[in-house]
């Protein structure tokens, strides 16, 4: 069998005197696309921050490609995963395209970064906004321009922290379906819309936040009863055509 | 912004410099023209009147040039570091150990050359206290994935230029009389003291040093504007970027206000103007900085001496009354 794109280990995170999750081990194959779900305040991007090597944890090891996360130099990182958060800043006004260009910060003085970063643009459908000032753009243009700056970064994982928090529900659906379609990328997102979560994972982790979690294949852990149990609500699903739709009951 | 038209200025920015440079030397209360200048400038041991004022103008001219640009250099880094665009080189407090020592060695009755000395030592203590107070958020690795450092570093500057800014007024209001007139000059920011031609040249030599140093990092700073978790996923070593930039700054600013006084508006107005020019790209945003930096303060300084001469007007006041029409004025072209 091939070696996991990322390889969790027996990890433990605690966020202050809290313990989020402890011996948490799960494998990433290449090409899957995980989806993180819990209730606020459960750990999930304090997880993203350890699989990104930002966030030191208190127990275990994160391998991405083999490699120990802790091991590696921060260039060597941003050749093995891009990160996504919802907090981009722009204190200064810069255009689209400069702004996607940081991404190809790694590879230094090279021809072919223009290229990339219009390329990674048009896949998040803002190629007509390359000149366009960062700080003029709405919510969801500035977040599906922070996607198309990771996409430029060129890396084998893709780690996505409420990827889709600023988009309205077309495109919502629209980013997460051209990210899927990419599938040479590993991606690890995290994401508050169950019903997107469904569309979009191959295999679903689910976070208590305190200590207790469920991993595996989307069918197996993406269940009512297992979410209910997360989130401390009555989640229902019926089935939509061929699509299970899951909803909040009316007795939650 | 067009790459093309942006290096166009930026030699533009050069040619004001040098413009400015050889402004200050012609102009004055015995007027040169370009040859008494130039056969001055060739023949320095040569004893004619030309070679004499020369002798006077070019260190002060070359000092107001190193000054400004160390000022915008410091200004520019630090705005883009602390992703402010309020910030100057004062923000840290670093000038105000500078100040502090520098205004002691006034009020003891030090010599130039000891009075530079102090300057340069204040400076250095006062980046020793902020690694010192502020070393959670210059050495931490906690700040990736929470709160940004640069404010815990600001809070601690401003605090220590507010303690300056006490000490300095406790150091006036306690100096002997006879003492006040140059400390005060000294506070405004005045460069008639720049007779040194050694000093203008190291002056120079720091500002290369500095430049350097800054442009090394210029493309790592682009990244770490946008967010220091960002520029770290993008292959930043951000700590190591902000320590090496926050020692730059400090030096730069150090120097320049043990030289030449706190010299306002220049390290905070060159970066915008700079900006306005050139764009957002730190790689040629640092440079046109300091460009801008080192002709306003040439300039400021030759309307110093000029303007209501033969009495000299402290150059810190004409900086900011030049500097802030001109960017009033770029602020509404907008």
């Amino acid at each position: 069998m091939n070696a996991p794109m990322i390889g969790v280990e027996d990890l433990a995170l605690r966020a202050g005197e809290r313990d989020l999750v402890t011996g948490l081990s799960i494998q990433v194959a290449a090409g899957e696309r995980w989806v993180v779900v819990g209730p606020n305040g459960s750990g999930k991007s304090t997880l993203l921050g350890a699989l990104a090597g930002a966030r030191r944890p208190l127990a275990g090891t994160i391998r991405i490609a083999g490699r120990p996360v802790e091991g590696c130099s921060v260039g060597e990182l941003a050749a093995l995963r891009a990160l996504v958060n919802d907090r981009w800043l722009d204190p200064f006004s810069a255009s689209v395209l400069d702004t996607v260009l940081t991404a190809r910060y790694r590879f230094g003085a090279e021809p072919g970064g223009r290229d990339a970063a219009l390329a990674a643009l048009s896949r998040m459908d803002c190629a007509g906004l390359a000149s366009r000032d960062v700080r003029g753009l709405s919510r969801g243009e500035r977040q599906r321009v922070a996607i198309a700056t990771a996409l430029a970064q060129d890396t084998p994982v893709l780690l996505l922290d409420e990827p889709t928090s600023h988009q309205d529900p077309g495109h919502q659906a629209w980013v997460l379906d051209r990210l899927a379609a990419h599938n040479e990328q590993t991606v690890v997102a995290v994401l508050h819309d169950i019903n997107a979560a469904a569309r979009f994972a191959t295999h679903v982790l689910l976070l208590s936040g305190a200590g207790w979690w469920r991993a595996g294949a989307r069918r197996d852990v993406l269940t009512a009863p297992a979410l209910s149990t997360l989130f401390g609500a009555r989640i229902d699903v019926t089935t939509a055509g061929h699509t299970e739709v899951f909803w909040i009951g009316p007795d939650s | 912004m067009n790459e093309r038209r942006a290096r166009a200025l930026i030699w533009l920015f050069a040619a004001a410099v040098a413009v400015s440079l050889a402004a200050s030397l012609m102009i004055g209360s015995v007027r040169l023209d370009p040859i008494a200048a130039v056969t001055g400038l060739l023949q320095p041991a040569d004893r004619s009147l030309s070679s004499a004022i020369l002798a006077l103008r070019l260190p002060r001219a070359l000092t107001a040039i190193a000054v400004g640009g160390l000022l915008a250099l410091s200004g520019s880094v630090l705005q883009a570091l602390l992703r402010n665009p309020l910030a100057d080189p004062y923000v840290l407090g670093i000038s105000g150990g500078a100040a502090c020592a520098t205004m002691l060695a006034i009020a003891v009755g030090a010599g130039a050359f000891a009075t530079h000395c102090a300057g340069v030592a204040g400076a250095l203590a006062a980046l020793a206290v902020l690694f010192l107070l502020a070393r959670r958020a210059l050495f931490g690795t906690e700040h990736l994935s929470g709160e940004s450092p640069s404010s815990s570093m600001l809070l601690v500057g401003v605090m220590m230029a507010s303690f300056a800014a006490a000490a300095l007024s406790l150091a006036l209001s306690l100096a002997p009389a006879g003492r006040l007139r140059p400390m005060v000059f000294w506070l405004l920011g005045d460069l008639s003291g720049a007779l040194d031609p050694a000093a203008a040249w190291i002056s120079l030599a720091v500002l290369a040093v500095c430049g350097w140093a800054g442009a090394r990092d210029a493309a790592a700073l682009n990244l770490m504007m946008r967010g220091d978790l960002q520029a770290f996923t993008q292959g930043v070593h951000v700590d190591h970027v902000r320590r090496r930039l926050v020692i730059v700054a400090s030096i730069a600013t150090g120097w320049a206000v043990a030289l030449a006084g706190a010299i306002g508006f220049v390290g905070f107005v060159a970066p915008h103007l700079a900006r306005f020019a050139v764009g957002n790209d730190q790689r040629r945003t640092l440079p046109a900085s300091v460009l801008i930096g080192a002709a306003l303060l040439a300039a400021g300084d030759l309307a110093a001496r000029t303007l209501a001469a033969p009495a000299q007007l402290p150059v810190g006041v004409l900086t900011v009354m030049i500097g802030v029409p001109l960017f009033l004025w770029q602020l509404r072209r907008q």
